[in-house]
């Protein structure tokens, strides 16, 4: 991992090209601000977040077919559409 | 053109290419599957979006509405414009649920990263929203709601 020291309202730029650029806009016991300047092309996410999300849905495949057939008459009994 | 997809959950199934989805971007957990398609019964709640490179790796999903009526998600810039959605209005929005083999009754769905479907590019992506309101594990029911509901 490339280790580099920044201050408070310095940045780093990962590829001229695409111009994504990173500032620190502030940095305090409570951690660190983060500007984030992207293409929208490029995702950004908290890793945590999409980790969980990747996980979640990794956990989804694993649904029985005859559980969502009964689960989704109860959805239905309870929350009729259009209701 | 079809194409013959063996599922695991509703065996052999044909599909017609052009009734495939795009994802672009994959989906997380499933980055190497780009093609898929929604399965299930028309009048079912929940649906099926299964991966069309391996027919095993089918998720439940239903409307949003269904678990939350007031759900109202806000897109992050971009997000909708990557796959041609320029109207949010004519987007199909559909949650992932995760229904524990075990206790289904317990199932949650994950409302804060919901797939967005494009009917028209018939692209599609998984967006997780900026949006403290949704939770990846949102119960599909309430307690009570549960509680009559165990084993029938």
């Amino acid at each position: 991992m490339l280790v580099l020291s920044r201050r408070t309202g310095e940045s780093i730029v990962i590829d001229v090209e695409d111009g994504i650029e990173i500032t620190v806009l502030e940095s305090g016991s409570n951690g660190v601000r983060l500007g984030i300047k992207a293409p929208r092309s490029v995702d950004v996410w908290r890793k945590e977040i999409i980790v969980e999300v990747g996980e979640t849905n990794r956990s989804a495949a694993g649904a029985s077919g005859e559980e969502a057939r009964r689960l989704g008459e109860i959805l239905q009994k309870k929350r009729p559409p259009g209701k | 053109m079809t194409i013959r997809i063996q599922t695991d959950l509703l065996g052999e199934l044909d599909v017609e290419e052009k009734d495939l989805l795009f994802f672009p971007r994959g989906l997380p957990g499933f980055g190497q599957f780009y093609r898929w398609f929604i399965a299930g019964d028309e009048g079912e709640t929940i649906k099926w979006l299964i991966s069309a490179d391996c027919g095993s790796v089918a998720l439940p999903v239903a409307s949003p509405g269904i678990i939350d009526q007031g759900y109202d998600p806000v897109f992050p810039e971009g997000t909708l414009g990557s796959i041609g959605v320029e109207d949010p209005e004519q987007a199909v929005v559909l949650a992932i649920l995760n229904l524990p083999r075990d206790n289904p009754i317990k199932g949650t769905a994950n409302l804060l990263a919901p797939v967005v479907l494009n009917p028209a590019t018939r692209m599609g992506r998984q967006v997780v929203l900026t949006d403290e309101r949704y939770s990846i594990h949102t119960p599909l029911l309430r307690e009570e709601e549960a509680a009559g509901d165990g084993v029938a």
